[in-house]
């Protein structure tokens, strides 16, 4: 064997990759425009910022956004996001056709089989369950009826906006997933109280870079979510540092979060390195 | 007709349509989301469903994953037979799949059963006086996945997991004829810097392909590092992918980094357990039959073309010519005819084929037609390729969802012109 892999990894930096090598930075000046206050227009939605890289060896993009769409609501959804949101999106589950059970079953049987899913028995048995009951010919239309009808995550625009853009990674419950992502739970409050303008920065343009989070280290890249609007980040800041009984552990003096604070944050464009280098330790 | 003169049935096609458009903004916005899918019936559009999103170096593609990326050409880029870079569909497999490569440390090995491993770097590979290019055609085995019936899983792709680009880079055999490649060897294996979560004795986790040393798809095959005359996109396997023109992408292993000769078969999981298909005509099988059919790794692309104009979302005026416009490939030898129906497939006539950029590239074709007769008509296209293979109607079925080729058809409206 003339080189071992990992010498030519090195160079690896990934969207949502657990401990995944740090290399150069993409610093670089940022030329990005401010939005309007609470009105993102459509053009600028899904665009990266323009911003000129370093001139260095490496070349990279931003971390890949994350645009899971919502599962329907039921009792074995929290379930599936858990156990299969590791390896891939549950996009991968939602954009298939309805299946039958017996597809299902074979399908969950390969992500264990094949690719090494090690989801418990009883949870496997509970997605199977969700799936049958809302991902079948005979039951899709009516389960996307309610999921159209209903608010998903609830009327509280933090805990939509939670719902959609930040459950897939840190989880329903805002534990997270070890090694992967981190929990919000405990973590968020912290935050809010020491470092409030990064959690505003954090969720306008993602963050790179090594960090310590409820007893853990994590060295990964989470994606901006600057394609929201300033009420949906205000919104979705106050959720996660309120939800889950973190409420509790917020100082009484913090005040909660403003869309004009996302505005202001908004109009000075960073890098998800540069986000993590203001972090500080 | 309500009294505006907008019909209900105008309504819902506008709300089709704004559903794609919506998906732009998000799923947080409060809006309702289009559903995700289409099904259990076949999929009835040309492409897939998801929204549309824009990714960095990307125009706005059709997403059907977002982790790893999985996105789609619409149809309307297929009007020209070489797909611009931004443009070209992505399809990773393993979640992370790399957004950054650091040259100073990026290796191409060439090792395993050879005589002297290699070692080099994107500024070797460029250098060389071998450079040579192709024009190609980069199909995914699952295209057209969404037409099954019954459906089944995996991405549910339309017809925009392909594309076609003008590639530059260095032969293969030329980099394994300097490693020297030892008696006994049988395969090259290719492996990219994707990497999977799976436990490693799976295989799953790492996507790893295999071509036989014997054969003319390895005497085609480049190691490109140019697409279309520019760097490819990071999204589509920067800073360098393998090309084997004729086979399915499967074998186009991105973000390239070992090319390993084995001295026995490849048995890893993405060989010997994906891409297969039934040794039967068309890779065609049935539900109740697939699980005893006999397999091999699937191969090269049978004849395919493609209506891409007109495309149905507006009426076309009696009398008026228009000209029926798209794209047909073959990866089992070229192009030598498109013929065209305008009637459902009753009656048909030769189009007139386009540019010839290669035998292993898309084929432009057009046909000028003057519709007749108000009304509701359907138009077909079918290829033939030098293989002696014509393209029919019957649909192709296996549990992969690989190797559509059936006809395409397209509904038009003609409608009076006074
Ligand atoms: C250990 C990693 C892993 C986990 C955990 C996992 N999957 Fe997968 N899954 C994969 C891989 C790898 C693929 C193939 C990806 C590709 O080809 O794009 C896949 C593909 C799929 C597909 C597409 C159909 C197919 O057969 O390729 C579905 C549906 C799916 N997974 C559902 C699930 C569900 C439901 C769960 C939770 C029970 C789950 N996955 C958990 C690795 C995993
Ligand atoms: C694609 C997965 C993903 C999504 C979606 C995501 N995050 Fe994260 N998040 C991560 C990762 C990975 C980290 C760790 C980043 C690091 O190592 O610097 C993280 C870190 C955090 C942290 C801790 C940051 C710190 O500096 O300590 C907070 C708080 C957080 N995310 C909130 C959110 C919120 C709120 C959303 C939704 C708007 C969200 N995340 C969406 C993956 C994600």
């Amino acid at each position: 064997m003339a080189r071992r892999p990992e010498a030519l990894l090195l160079a690896l930096l990934l969207a949502g990759c657990p401990g995944s090598p740090p290399t150069g930075s993409s610093t670089g000046s940022s030329s990005g425009s401010s939005a309007p206050p609470s009105l993102v227009p459509p053009g600028a939605l899904a665009q990266p910022l323009s911003r000129l890289p370093d001139e260095g060896p490496v070349y990279a993009i931003d971390p890949l956004p994350a645009r899971t769409p919502p599962l329907v609501p039921g009792a074995g959804r929290d379930a599936l996001v858990a156990h299969c949101s590791t390896c891939h999106s549950t996009a991968y589950v939602s954009l298939q056709p309805p299946l039958p059970e017996a597809a299902w079953r074979a399908t969950l049987d390969k992500m264990q089989r094949t690719y090494g899913a090690g989801v418990p028995e009883a949870a496997a048995e509970e997605v199977l369950a969700y799936l049958v009951a809302h991902y079948t010919p005979e039951t899709i239309e009516a389960a996307y009826a309610a999921l159209a009808g209903a608010p998903a995550g609830g009327a509280d625009v933090g805990a939509r906006t939670y719902e959609a853009a930040c459950a897939p990674c840190h989880q329903p419950d805002g534990r997270g997933l070890p090694g992967a992502f981190p929990p919000l739970v405990g973590h968020a409050p912290a935050l809010a109280a020491a470092r409030r303008e990064h959690l505003v920065r954090l969720v306008l343009f993602g963050q790179q870079g090594p960090i310590q989070a409820g007893g853990q280290r994590f060295d990964a890249a989470m994606p901006g979510a600057g394609h929201l609007t300033d009420e949906e980040l205000a919104g979705v800041l106050n959720y996660v540092t309120r939800a889950w009984g973190n409420d509790a552990r917020l100082p009484a003096s913090a005040a909660p979060f403003a869309p004009e604070e996302v505005a202001r944050a908004r109009a000075r464009p960073l890098t998800p390195r540069e986000v993590h280098a203001q972090r500080g330790p | 007709m309500n009294d505006d003169g907008i019909s209900r049935r105008d309504l819902l096609q506008a709300a089709g349509l704004g559903a794609g458009a919506l998906a732009v903004a998000g799923l947080a916005r409060g809006q309702e989301p289009a559903p995700p899918y289409t099904g259990p019936g076949p999929n009835p559009y040309w492409g897939s469903v998801g929204p549309l999103v824009v990714l960095p170096q990307k125009a706005p593609l059709i997403q059907l994953t977002d982790r790893p990326v999985q996105l789609e050409t619409p149809r309307h880029w297929f009007l020209e037979p070489i797909t611009p870079n931004a443009a070209f569909f992505v399809r990773w497999h393993l979640d992370p799949h790399p957004t950054s490569v650091d040259l100073s440390r990026w290796r191409l090995a060439v090792e395993g059963h050879v005589e002297r491993p290699l070692s080099l770097s994107l500024e070797d590979l460029v250098r060389r006086d071998d450079v040579t290019e192709v024009v190609a055609v980069n199909q995914c085995s699952g295209n057209s996945r969404s037409r099954f019936q019954p459906r089944v899983p995996g991405a549910q792709w339309g017809n925009g997991a392909m594309g076609c680009a003008r590639w530059t880079g260095v032969p293969l055999r030329a980099l394994l004829r300097d490693a020297g490649v030892k008696a006994g060897a049988v395969q090259v294996q290719l492996e990219g810097l994707d990497r999977g979560q799976g436990p490693p004795e799976l295989g799953s986790g790492r996507y790893r392909k295999a071509l036989d040393l014997e054969g003319d798809a390895l005497d085609r095959a480049l190691v490109a590092f140019g697409m279309n005359g520019e760097p490819l996109p990071l999204l589509n396997g920067f800073p360098a992918r393998v090309v084997v023109p004729g086979l399915f992408s499967t074998y186009w292993v991105k973000a390239l980094a070992h090319v390993r000769v084995l001295d026995r078969p490849d048995d890893g999981f993405w060989m010997a357990r994906a891409y297969r298909v039934p040794l039967t005509p068309r890779g065609s099988t049935t539900p109740a039959e697939a699980a005893g059919a006999t397999t091999a790794p699937i191969s090269t692309m049978p004849v395919r073309s493609f209506l891409v104009a007109p495309d149905g979302s507006a009426k076309l005026p009696v009398g008026l010519p228009v000209v029926l416009r798209g794209l047909a490939f073959s990866g089992r030898g070229a192009v030598t005819r498109v013929d065209v129906s305008t009637d459902g497939g009753a009656t048909w006539r030769q189009a007139r084929l386009g540019e010839d950029l290669g035998p292993y590239a898309f084929r432009a074709w057009s046909a000028p037609w003057t519709p007749a007769r108000p009304g509701r008509t359907t138009l077909c296209v079918r290829a033939q390729d030098a293989s002696g293979e014509v393209q029919g109607d019957a649909p192709v079925w296996n549990p992969g969802g690989y190797l559509w080729n059936a006809i395409e058809r397209q509904e038009v409206v003609v409608g009076p012109a006074s």
